[in-house]
């Protein structure tokens, strides 16, 4: 038998056409008009100069991003996001790390710890953010009431550019305290008790076996962890909205909340898809460094 | 009920790999139907295109005259039972059974009846609230098959479909798929990788290797005409001995001569052997453990040394080193040998096989 | 002497460490509950109690803010909205996702692979690089300020696509061979045979999206500007907004929130264990 006539009948070793597009199809247009076509669309326009009221627009090429890299908000905005990441990420994981290790073995009580510390990350960030709004209140809210109790001078919280970061990061780190836990949480349970035992014949003490044997054990799960809460931090934003509004004097503006002012309230679509191109390149980047070594951890 | 043909089916995967290099096979009306080989022959792969699970790259299938090449396996008919019985977990026995009718929307009452009948002919009735999980090895085996059953199908698939019960329960289940074919009357094809279950099970045997059909025979003419040295190597327990001879000729007499000895050939190999013009060249010669025997010095095809002795009960297998290498010898005689024991041995004429050493095919049974 | 003596001090170690342990779960949990606590206390009072800081307590539990909240206020509606909106999409995410999911794991396509990486890497990227070209998109389908807009912008859930597939792939092969060889198409062996094997996937993947789709305010605020299709995140923070032009009722206010709130927490107090899984078991790396 002859390997062309073989050649040509390969199309059968699939399952037929019209079941793979009846399958594939009801998911895969959305995910096409939805997010390829607008994320393409997206850099495309950032060579525009297009202002979302005329029909007409015409390609400035870099203009856009020149302008942007030229404006002292756009590395605010950088600075800012980048602290909020930053700040964000270390009190989360660090305290979720903490949790977990008090949390993993089981005692009364153990149940509604966990339901309580993991509740806000299912609350409506808007609702939440309203309560801490009134929490923060300079005079009469509960918390400088708090901070006087215990003999600490009055905070500006949301009301001063140079605190309004910290309360922001504050709400971020309370809602998101809980899902690190869960995490390691799931890890810390997958640590092979052999090991400990290992450990424990050796003669190593608690903080041995912590530093030697857990914490080894759970760094693939650090890992995907800050990723994961970098790239949230990136995309924060209804927190922001109902606590500061970028503000006061732009000091908790991030670039997700830049694009949607450039986008939303300037209508200078250019500038806006040239930022977020931008957090396009950070994420995929942070994407792409948790993609390559997680493959490596899960595989090793 | 069912006449399954298949035309030079082949097997080709993205990778150029052919796990079935066009296979050609008929399969009477209500026949039983074996596939045996080794791991990797594409036994299971010629399984799977009959059932739809695999498209076939090339060649022609027929169910009935009809050719199903692109008949999804929903439409084809064909029940089959899988090699870890692939019951569903999430349904009770009863469910299991009765899913397939459920799909042919047969009424309510129909399909209990005939649940309730292909139960009781498989033992099942006290089990049909079970889930598959609550169910021991042979339970689940047994459903499996109730699933195929109830669908009356053209033609019954099943893939190894012992290989994961204990030898005990094989030897039933043996028993029972025999007489489950006696009482169907239908078309079986049954997938092993173990010449033991095929030797007692088929009526039509295909031995197959790298995708090839080596033969397709009964058991006995298996066992006694193979038709090249690897059917002749992989039917039979413990296997065929090989050793290599050359054919000599002396006062008009063939011979085979090894480094010991001498074995007289028979007339009807000789006249083989002849016609092929093998005289004075090397050939593969066979022989089963179960034809070789004991012998004085003087006669004897080989010389050696008792390497092992295992004690069968009424018989006894003796593994011999010899100058032709291992030589395997199963015996009545129970008297036990000692390891190192110097031993003489010749073998039944009538019974050698001769191989072409370059095709490997048979030259002479 | 010698093992008393580390005894003894392995015994204070001990409590040490019990006291260390009760002390930063205490601490950190109350800082977790304290809003929630704050916000169910606040909405009791009244308007001028509640600017009063020395008053921790109501003097007399205002439960006519609530009823307020309940019956004068558009906060009902707008969760009313934010529930069947939520129920929608999900279902279609349902549907969408374990098809793709399926055809992913066990149907046999030449660009599986690449169908596989696609998602992935759309999976990689910020979602809010999406929403110009998104709206712009719905506008020119009139579709701007409807359900059907929020509805339409959501029918895939690349997550849930994860999740799915991640839940199919335990399933042996053989099962969906032997649904098709009793006569079962794909579309009967997804939602028969594949689909109630992995009906902790698919609950986990309901309950999470409903509640992201529930609480989303960002994309439905920009493509929204009528009261009538607000879902509650929008409509809150519209309530609040209004509320502060005028003499802000802190009270009001809280009333406001908790009623969004406290449902979400009773309906998290009895599925708690599908999020867990969701986030901790099956989606997690493998590590």
């Amino acid at each position: 038998m002859s390997t062309k006539k073989v050649k040509r009948k390969y199309k059968k070793r699939y399952d037929k056409l019209p079941t793979v597009l009846f399958f594939v199809l009801p998911a895969l247009i959305p995910l096409i008009v939805f997010w390829i076509y607008p994320i393409s669309r997206s850099i495309w326009l950032s060579f525009t100069n297009w202002d979302f009221m005329t029909p007409n627009y015409k390609i400035v090429g870099l203009r856009n991003y020149i302008n942007l890299f030229k404006d002292i908000r756009f590395y605010e905005a950088l600075t800012n996001t980048l602290i909020f990441t930053l700040g964000t990420l270390f009190p989360t994981i660090i305290i979720g790390l903490i949790l977990a290790l008090l949390l993993v073995k089981n005692f009364r009580g153990n149940g509604i710890l966990k339901f309580i510390l993991f509740s806000p990350w299912i609350t409506p960030t808007v609702a939440i953010s309203i309560v801490w709004t009134w929490i923060f209140k300079v005079d009469g809210g509960i918390a400088n009431k708090i901070l006087q109790l215990v003999g600490m001078a009055p905070y500006s919280w949301i009301d001063k550019s140079s605190s309004a970061m910290f309360s922001v990061i504050l709400v971020t780190v309370w809602k998101s305290l809980g899902y690190a836990m869960i995490f390691y949480l799931s890890a810390l349970e997958k640590v092979p008790g052999e090991l400990y035992e290992a450990g424990a014949l050796d003669g190593a003490s608690s903080w041995r076996q912590f530093f030697d044997i857990t914490l080894p054990s759970i760094s693939p799960t650090t890992f995907f962890l800050t990723i994961i809460t970098m790239v949230n931090s990136l995309q924060a934003y209804d927190q922001i909205q109902v606590l500061t509004q970028g503000g006061p004097a732009g000091s908790t503006k991030t670039l997700l909340y830049m694009y949607y002012q450039l986008g939303f309230q300037e209508f200078n679509m250019g500038k806006a898809t040239a930022v977020a191109v931008v957090m396009i390149i950070i994420t995929a980047t942070l994407s792409l460094i948790q993609f390559k070594v997680g493959e490596k951890w899960v595989y090793y | 009920m069912a006449e399954i043909i298949l035309k030079s089916i082949t097997k080709e995967y993205e990778n150029g790999f052919q796990a079935v290099k066009g296979i050609n096979l008929e399969i009477k009306d209500n026949e039983f139907v074996i596939l045996v080989g080794p791991s990797g022959c594409g036994k299971s792969t010629t399984l799977r295109m009959i059932a739809g699970l695999e498209d076939i790259s090339d060649g022609e299938l027929f169910i009935d005259g009809e050719k199903v090449n692109d008949v999804a396996p929903q439409n084809r008919d064909i029940a089959m039972v899988f090699q870890n019985y692939a019951l569903y977990p999430h349904m009770t026995v009863y469910q299991n059974i009765a899913y397939s009718l459920k799909i042919k929307k047969v009424p309510k009452d129909e399909i209990d009846k005939r649940v309730k009948e292909v139960a009781a002919s498989l033992g099942l009735e006290d089990l049909l609230d079970r889930r598959p999980g609550q169910l021991s090895g042979g339970q689940k085996q047994r459903v499996a098959m109730g699933r195929a059953i109830i669908r009356k199908p053209k033609a019954f698939l099943m893939d190894e479909p012992l290989s994961n019960l204990d030898a005990k329960l094989r030897g039933q289940m043996r028993v029972e798929i025999a007489d489950l074919y006696q009482r169907l009357n239908t078309t079986f094809i049954y997938v092993t990788h173990d010449q033991t279950e095929a030797m007692t099970l088929g009526t039509k045997i295909v031995v197959m290797k790298d995708g090839e059909i080596q033969q397709i025979d009964n058991p006995t003419n298996l066992f006694n005409y193979p038709e090249n040295k690897f059917v002749a190597g992989f039917i039979g327990t413990p296997t065929m001995n090989f050793f290599d001879a050359t054919i000599v000729e002396e006062n008009g007499n063939l011979y085979l001569e090894t480094q010991d000895g001498k074995i007289t050939v028979t007339e009807a190999k000789e006249t083989k052997l002849r016609e092929g013009n093998w005289v004075g060249k090397k050939v593969v010669v066979g022989i089963r453990p179960e034809h070789v025997m004991l012998d004085d010095e003087a006669h004897c095809a080989f010389k050696g040394e008792v390497n092992v002795f295992e004690l069968l009960g009424s018989n006894a297998i003796v593994y011999i080193d010899t100058a032709e290498g291992r030589i395997v010898m199963n015996t009545p005689h129970v008297k036990k040998h000692e390891h190192g024991e110097k031993i003489y041995l010749s073998v039944l004429e009538e019974k050698l096989h001769i191989f072409d050493p370059e095709t490997e095919r048979t030259i002479t049974n | 002497m010698n093992t008393r003596y580390s005894d003894k001090r392995s015994l204070s170690v001990r409590i040490l460490s019990i006291i260390g342990k009760v002390l930063i779960l205490g601490v950190t949990s109350m800082f977790t509950a304290f809003p929630f606590v704050w916000m169910v206390l606040s909405m009791l009072k009244t308007k001028t109690e509640v600017m009063n800081p020395n008053s921790f307590f109501p003097a007399v539990p205002q439960w006519s803010n609530i009823t307020k909240v309940l019956f004068d206020s558009n906060i009902p509606k707008y969760m009313w909205n934010s529930t069947w909106v939520s129920i929608v999409i999900v279902a279609i995410q349902i549907v969408t996702g374990a098809m793709l999911a399926y055809a992913l794991v066990f149907l046999k396509f030449r660009t599986n692979k690449i169908l596989f990486t696609i998602v992935m890497a759309t999976y990689m990227l910020p979602v809010a690089a999406t929403y110009i070209p998104s709206y712009i998109i719905l506008a020119n389908w009139n579709m701007l300020d409807s359900f059907r807009g929020i509805i339409i912008s959501s029918t895939v859930s690349i997550f849930g696509i994860f999740l799915l597939r991640q839940g199919f792939m335990q399933i042996p092969k053989g099962l969906v061979e032997a649904a098709r060889m009793d006569g079962a198409t794909h579309w009967r062996a997804l939602w028969e045979v594949v689909c109630p094997m992995t009906k902790s996937s698919f609950i986990t993947f309901g309950l999470m999206n409903f509640i992201s789709t529930y609480n989303n305010y960002m994309w439905p605020s920009l493509i929204t500007k009528t009261k009538d299709v607000y879902l509650v995140s929008q409509g809150l923070r519209s309530e609040f907004l209004a509320n502060t032009a005028v003499n802000i009722d802190w009270a009001l206010v809280m009333a406001s929130s908790a009623v969004v709130i406290v449902p979400l927490l009773v309906l998290f107090a009895f599925t708690q264990k599908w999020f867990i899984n969701g986030i901790g078991g099956e989606t997690g790396i493998k590590g």
